[in-house]
């Protein structure tokens, strides 16, 4: 901490080059504004573009103190960067709410949030999740919901979750329907969340007595085979062969592996929210 | 369904606060699914939240560390296992603290968690890797 600005300590993020911690504690009241800003001159030099403020010791911040914030941050803006805030106590966070300064700054949770979405928005990194379910056809729903909810969290506007949704559901239904059912032959989901892209891919155990049925089905699929229209079933994979950007599926003897790949929307016609 | 079959499920997300309700529904849906009642699947819904925060809060080295749950579903009970990448050594050690006091104060979280569950187990292996096994009975059995 510096002597003459015991409010405020800038320190680096080894991982992170880009980005300086700000660590801010006590009152930030209007004694403090002069030192805030001297630090932050003498500290966070040019090439760090992006700042995250450590809030979890701060008490108050007095209307002075939120105004040298603003201007800290438009600093950031202006070299391409931003000032984030993260880890505020209820109360604080509270108080932001009623001054609106939360539709100013983007407030995270926790330190290890607002490095997070940095590293999502910024860096473009991609999140790994995977889950293995049994197959039961009951609990795809909840799988379904679970991946739509995760789309939603990772900026996905509602049409894309929803579609994302869609051929989740349609993939583990499948996975469930023509694979095995014994107690250990769980279903795998791994999901691959990018900025711009999301990659499904679905597995399941065979099920020796559909393998017939299941190539079969595939082969339809692959040859772009016309379904009937008083045929019941087979509109799900056409489905998620129109609302996916590449559909592969891979069945062997031992299992099917369904890899699906979904570009965001904003990506395919450039929209933007 | 049948409700002597043993289910298992794993999931693995990104040491990430913000995962943790997500988990927690996708949990719940589960267990409601399976019959388990309301009551217990918020309690238990509960003690997943407390084992992931944990998790992320105090077992992961790097910042995108994965967290695994495990949740097995028998006709009993449910349990879980959260598997962390391990943090540093001050946060093990409170961890330790934690799991052999059974009220030190600090760890509110973990006390009510062995409030709720029958068993709570914890190993931490030479890589400072750590699991947390929790065992929850069927209420009314």
């Amino acid at each position: 901490m510096n002597d003459d600005a015991p409010n405020i300590e800038i320190t680096d993020i080894p991982s992170m080059p880009e980005v300086c911690l700000v660590r801010l504690n006590g009152d930030l009241d209007i004694d403090s504004v002069s030192a805030i800003d001297r630090c932050f001159s003498r500290h966070a030099d040019s090439t760090k573009k992006h700042a995250i403020a450590d809030m979890s010791n701060v008490t108050l911040v007095a209307s002075a103190a939120l105004g040298k914030l603003l201007g800290i941050k438009r600093r950031f803006v202006e070299r391409g960067g931003d000032l984030v805030l993260a880890a505020m106590s209820l109360e604080l966070k509270m108080k932001f709410v009623l001054m609106g300064a939360n539709k100013i700054f983007k407030i995270h949770n926790d330190l290890r949030s607002a490095m997070n979405a940095y590293a999502w928005e910024v860096k473009h990194e991609t999140e790994h999740i995977r889950l293995s379910f049994p197959s039961q056809l009951a609990i795809v729903p909840a799988v379904r919901n679970f991946v739509s909810q995760v789309m939603l969290h990772k900026g996905y506007n509602d049409r894309d979750s929803f579609r994302i949704e869609t051929i989740v559901d349609e993939i583990c239904n499948n996975a469930v329907q023509y694979g095995s059912h014994e107690e250990h032959d769980n279903i795998t989901l791994r999901i691959k969340v990018d900025w711009e892209k999301v990659e499904l891919d679905a597995e399941n155990i065979s099920d020796p007595g559909k393998g017939d049925m299941l190539r079969m089905y595939m082969n339809n699929m692959k040859n772009d085979v016309r379904i009937h229209e008083d045929e019941k079933r087979g509109r799900g994979l056409a489905l998620v062969k129109m609302l996916a950007s590449e559909l592969k599926a891979d069945v062997t003897d031992k299992g099917t592996m369904v890899h699906v790949t979904k570009l965001k929307e904003e990506q395919v016609y450039g929209i933007s929210d | 369904m049948k409700a002597e079959t043993a289910y298992r499920m794993t999931v693995s997300f990104p040491g990430e606060l913000d995962y943790i309700p997500l988990v927690r529904k996708l949990v719940s849906d589960v267990l409601l699914v399976l019959h388990f009642s309301p009551k217990f699947t918020f309690r238990s819904e509960f003690i997943v939240d407390e084992l992931c925060n944990n998790a992320v809060t105090y077992g992961s080295s790097t910042d995108r560390s994965p967290v695994e749950l495990l949740c097995e579903t028998y006709s009993d009970r449910v349990e879980f296992t959260v598997k962390d990448q391990g943090g540093s050594s001050e946060n093990i050690k409170r961890l330790r603290q934690a799991i052999a006091e059974e009220s030190s104060g600090k760890g509110a979280g973990l006390e009510l968690v062995r409030l709720l569950a029958e068993k709570v187990t914890c190993t931490i292996d030479e890589n400072n890797l750590t699991q947390i096994h929790v065992v929850r009975t069927r209420e009314g059995l």
